[in-house]
């Protein structure tokens, strides 16, 4: 494995939990407003 | 291209696009106010914040324009060209964002009225919506639909871009937001498993080394320096973005703005990265015969990815590049919308119109804004070319008076402001037109080059140097502006007086 493959791979890791950890705060962000929205 | 989606790929795609309006029904509110549609009521939260940034600003441009320069140039597409916008971008988290935010603009256009009246704010806003119009995005959805379903390009670009359409009418910032977000996701998801597989598939960088050409592992590649230098200096458009100012306005603070813009920055490194490497693993890949060796340097990035993906994967990814394009038409049709009816409309035909009235005619603006982005998507046969076009003219028009607003703390006057805009706005359409009345069209390159010797010493200007010239120009017309012009107070004060 060369520096360039180790470098892409990290890359993927960094980008693709950026986006599950974006989708999975944003859900519970909305959850949480839908929950307050509904009890008010 | 067909043969590599399946049905049930199809099937992913379909009930993405039925999510997307069901947002935009779900986001909709009747009694909305002008700040609630356009900015979200100021209240978007970090995560929506960050993915509106990135999915907004990361078009198909990107997606193909970037994957194409690395199939054809190789590493000078990250290192050459990409990291000089990201550069930017720091500058705009630490230096702009905490001056934008806290002044509590609403637009672009607003600072210039501001600062120097409303005649230099028109010109703003028009320079901002033409630069705002979908034409690339909706261009590129069509090039898709053709690839993806094996529409005509411009039913294709008129059913998905108007799904885009749709929402962002229905829901305002807010849609756009909700459906940024998952757009991001999608995207982000997608290339962090397609790429690395494609990368494998060809056998790693090292067998990619074997089978492109030498120079494309040169970090700057054999691109000429001064056209390298170009090419930065056309990222300064990205600090005058008028997408990019709504979203730091539309936060909750400064220091959210700062904080999702870094955040940001490091996302879009590593997608830049990412399609760099996919775009020359891709033509590694038709080197090695893994792919038909007619693939063009546009499309290899999507063929290649596609291929590498499983089944089910393929339908996501193929989504999360339709997103990629309807998340920037939503947000820029969102801002050009605004540019007709909070900087035009308002201050020139009715100034005392209510929150309602401005929602309504921020929505026909949405509609005229689309319209206009979809007929010139049709009329260029290069696209690209038009987007350099479109890059050079907002900098060279709003650039110097919008920093010199925002930063120098000397008197400024009306005519400053209007000189400047107006003679960076000539000086570029003299520049463009003049070049090809006189200069020679370079096939290789797609642009008019005007060669010439004094002496024994050749000179090449390339119709990508404008910015050299029609910076300078929009400085020295804000320098006399301001000596010769009166400042806003001096002006009020001989009104008083008089």
């Amino acid at each position: 494995m060369t520096g360039w493959d180790f470098f892409t791979y990290l890359c993927a890791i960094f980008l693709g939990s950026s986006g599950v950890i974006l989708l999975s705060v944003f859900l519970r962000d909305s959850f949480r407003s839908k929950q307050k929205e509904s009890s008010e | 291209m067909g043969s590599y989606v399946a049905n049930i790929d199809y099937l992913i795609i379909f009930l993405y696009l039925v999510m997307l309006v069901s947002i935009g029904i779900y986001s909709y509110r009747r009694d909305s106010s002008y700040e609630e549609f356009m900015l979200a009521g100021r209240g978007m939260t970090t995560p929506m914040l960050i993915s509106t940034m990135v999915s907004t600003y990361y078009g198909l441009d990107i997606l193909f324009g970037s994957s194409e320069m690395a199939f054809n140039d190789g590493l000078m597409a990250f290192f050459g060209y990409a990291l000089s916008t990201l550069i930017f971008y720091l500058f705009i988290a630490f230096v702009m964002a905490d001056k934008l935010r806290t002044a509590n603009f609403i637009s672009l256009p607003e600072i210039l009225e501001k600062a120097y009246g409303r005649k230099t704010s028109s010109i703003g806003a028009i320079s901002s919506m033409v630069y705002c119009l979908p034409t690339t995005s909706l261009f590129a959805l069509g090039r898709v639909s053709e690839f993806v379903f094996g529409i005509d390009a411009h039913y294709g670009a008129f059913i998905l871009g108007g799904i885009a359409l749709a929402y962002t009418l229905l829901g305002g910032l807010k849609a756009v937001a909700i459906t940024d977000t998952i757009q991001f996701s999608l995207m982000c998801i997608t290339v962090a498993v397609g790429v690395p597989l494609l990368v494998s598939e060809v056998g790693g960088f090292a067998a990619i080394k074997e089978s492109v050409p030498t120079g494309h592992f040169n970090l700057l590649g054999t691109v000429p320096p001064w056209l390298l230098f170009a090419y930065a200096s056309s990222s300064l458009a990205v600090l005058i973005d008028p997408s990019l100012y709504q979203r730091i306005f539309a936060a909750r603070s400064a220091r959210q703005a700062r904080n999702a813009i870094l955040t940001s920055t490091a996302i879009w490194t590593t997608f830049d990265w990412l399609v760099v490497a996919g775009g020359i693993a891709a033509l590694a890949a038709v080197s090695t015969g893994i792919l038909a060796s007619d693939v063009h340097p546009n499309d290899a990035f999507l063929i290649a990815v596609t291929y590498a993906l499983p089944i089910g994967l393929s339908g996501i990814f193929l989504a999360g590049v339709l997103a990629t394009a309807m998340s920037t038409i939503d947000g820029y049709t969102l801002v050009a919308g605004s540019n007709i009816s909070y900087d035009m409309y308002r201050p020139l035909i009715k100034p005392e119109a209510t929150d309602a009235e401005l929602v309504k005619a921020t929505k026909i603006g949405i509609v005229i804004a689309w319209t206009l982005g979809y007929i010139v998507a049709f009329q260029f046969d290069r696209i690209m070319a038009l987007l350099i076009f479109v890059t050079t003219v907002i900098t060279s028009t709003v650039f110097v008076p919008v920093l010199m607003a925002l930063f120098y703390r000397g008197r400024k006057t009306a005519a400053a402001g209007l000189i400047s805009c107006t003679a960076g706005l000539i000086s570029v359409l003299t520049f463009y037109i003049g070049l090809a009345q006189i200069g020679d069209y370079n096939e290789v390159w797609g642009t008019y080059i005007l060669t010439f010797s004094i002496g024994e010493y050749s000179f090449s200007i390339w119709q990508e140097y404008a910015l050299f010239f029609c910076l300078p120009i929009s400085l020295i017309g804000f320098f006399i502006g301001n000596y010769f012009g009166e400042s806003q107070n001096e002006q009020f004060q001989n009104k008083e007086a008089s």
